[in-house]
């Protein structure tokens, strides 16, 4: 009796759980072995859910999302250059950005889909970019703080490289959590702790490129099911926050615009593949 | 004797004592420096602005305004929070965007420009009451020629389309030619007179150029000392030498034409009687060739004949 209530119960909190993954196997791509964590679809809280967000990131509106995979690390500069073998993702400041595990910097949008289109055609699966739905019910994880460990800002260290006290040590002048990575410039992909779907640097290391189309106003826009934001404008969002930002930037919601033939030391990618 | 050298030893430590109290005196506080971030920091992101604005002279540690900081940050203003967030067009800096207001774009520039010489017509300036604001026309970030977006005429041109047509036309200034540009005539930052015309009237600005049209006369066209828009066109007319009209229809704007040969004739007229040879060479100015004033003695040179 008691055997069957325990089975019962956990019957139940699997149901109601808001987002479950690795109910399908994970995918590994062969040809770059870039991991994918497959993310059960569900609904959840899109935006500046605790208030604390710009004017772009409200209102708050449920969003739901169908099945999709999404890479368990950042693209490094390995699996880049793959695909465009001269790939330098430079230095900052003398810092190395370029070592093959850590993240592809300095790729445009227009880079980062070419990517995903040429995986696309050597593995016969379909990749592509993340959409800003997508991407924040990953980064969530079923959460519906700041960040997926919490809104205490000061345990960042733990999950993510962000401008932190060594950084602070090269650039005094930037605003950074009061806590050590150990790292001023990016990581190495997975150098930190992951959240509950088992994604690594969702937040923090470097901002990754999504498809959607950047407009200020695209809550009020969009559909409930699977939305993306296609209408006009001519910058596309990036997320996540990377290793030279401080608090504000290191947020689920937080949604930036740039221009697609924009790279920086701090802007990457990571893919997605659909089912 | 030992005083007089002691003295003699003293004075100048004396006097370096005071210059020092002096120079501590007028030392201004030092800004408050909350939330700026430096230009190494901006260079990272925006390197490219960066490189073309440090060629420019904006970018000289002589050249430093009342919000003076660190380069960028002088017209940009604090970017801490810029770099905090991610940088993105506009967040947490300020942005010179055609949506941001037209008043606070160019009160970044009059912060420094407001009291030059070249400015101090600006407050009444068309172009400011029309809501154009300096960097419509001036990109900082670029060392060209007074900062222009592009080749001045091409640049007015952009907004002044009639006028551009106009100068296409067969008689005109030559503005496409290169030789003259709009700044040679107006002043787009403002000037007492209208159409910001660079003098006190149009024909002070012909002038100019046009200096043998001045006089003095001992005849006098009464219209070319008035005003030279009276019988030309500024930018361009499809009549030989600007003119509004044609000769004689210019002339008879103010000339009687049923007296002296400007009188026209009618078909009768033409085939009856002697007259008919007054239909060629009708245009005045073969005869009145002296038309902007003459010197020449007696009734000719009051007519403008020689």
């Amino acid at each position: 009796m008691i055997l069957r209530l325990v089975i019962i119960s956990f019957t139940m909190l699997l149901a109601i759980s808001p987002i479950s993954a690795n109910a399908v196997a994970n995918f590994i791509d062969p040809a770059t072995g870039m991991e994918f964590i497959y993310v059960k679809g569900g609904c959840y809280e899109m935006g500046d859910s605790t208030g604390d967000g710009d004017p772009n990131e409200r209102p708050v509106h449920e969003v739901c999302v169908s099945d999709f995979y999404i890479e368990k690390y950042e693209v490094t500069n390995a699996q880049f250059r793959k695909y465009r073998s001269g790939h330098n993702s430079g230095s900052y400041e003398g810092m190395t950005l370029n070592n093959d595990n850590q993240p592809a910097v300095f790729v445009s949008w227009e880079g980062a889909t070419a990517y995903a289109k040429w995986l696309s055609e050597n593995t016969g699966q379909k990749f592509r970019l993340p959409t800003e739905a997508e991407w924040e019910y990953a980064c969530r994880a079923g959460t519906k703080s700041s960040r997926f460990w919490g809104n205490n800002p000061d345990e960042a260290c733990e999950y993510a490289n962000v401008a932190d006290l060594t950084a602070k040590k090269h650039w005094p002048r930037w605003t950074t959590f009061a806590c050590n990575d150990k790292h001023a410039v990016s990581a190495p992909v997975g150098s930190y702790k992951p959240n509950s779907l088992g994604i690594y640097d969702m937040l923090g290391n470097v901002w990754e490129w999504t498809e959607d189309i950047y407009n200020s106003e695209a809550y009020l826009k969009l559909p409930k099911n699977n939305p993306v934001y296609e209408g006009a404008g001519e910058y596309r969002v990036m997320r996540g926050g990377g290793w030279s930002n401080g608090p504000m930037g290191i947020r689920c919601s937080h949604r930036v615009g740039l221009s697609t033939d924009f790279g920086h030391h701090a802007l990457g990618f990571r893919l997605v593949k659909i089912p | 004797m030992y005083r007089k050298y002691l003295i003699l030893i003293l004075c100048p430590f004396a006097f370096l004592l005071l210059f020092a109290a002096i120079s501590i005196g007028d030392e201004k506080p030092p800004i408050e420096k909350k939330g700026y971030i430096g230009a190494d920091t901006c260079k990272g992101c925006h390197e490219i602005q960066y490189g073309t604005y440090s060629k420019t002279v904006h970018s000289k540690k002589s050249v430093r305004g009342p919000e003076s900081q660190d380069a960028c940050e002088t017209c940009h203003g604090p970017g801490a929070k810029h770099v905090e967030k991610g940088g993105g067009r506009g967040v947490d800096i300020f942005d010179f965007r055609k949506n941001v207001d037209v008043k606070d774009r160019s009160a970044k520039c009059l912060s420094c420009h407001e009291e030059t010489r070249q400015m101090a017509s600006w407050n009444m300036s068309k172009h400011r009451m029309k809501g154009v604001a300096c960097n419509d026309c001036h990109v900082v970030h670029s060392g060209g020629e007074k900062f222009l977006k592009s080749e001045e005429s091409e640049l007015c041109f952009g907004c002044h389309r009639d006028i551009k047509a106009q100068t296409y036309k067969q008689s005109h200034h030559p503005i496409k030619e290169g030789l003259i540009k709009c700044s040679s005539c107006h002043d787009v930052h403002g000037t007492f007179g209208s159409k910001q015309i660079k003098a006190d009237t149009v024909n002070e600005l012909c002038y100019t150029c046009h200096a043998d049209k001045r006089g003095p006369y001992m005849w006098e066209h009464p219209p070319v000392q008035e005003n030279c828009l009276t019988c030309h066109k500024a930018h361009g007319s499809n009549h030989y030498k600007l003119l509004n009209k044609r000769p004689p229809e210019l002339c008879q704007s103010c000339h009687d034409w049923t007296q002296h040969p400007s009188s026209p004739y009618t078909s009768f007229d033409i085939f009856s009687s002697g007259h008919s040879n007054r239909m060629v060479a009708r245009a005045c100015l073969n005869c009145h060739s002296q038309i902007h004033g003459s010197n020449g003695p007696s009734a000719r040179g009051l007519h403008f004949v020689r």
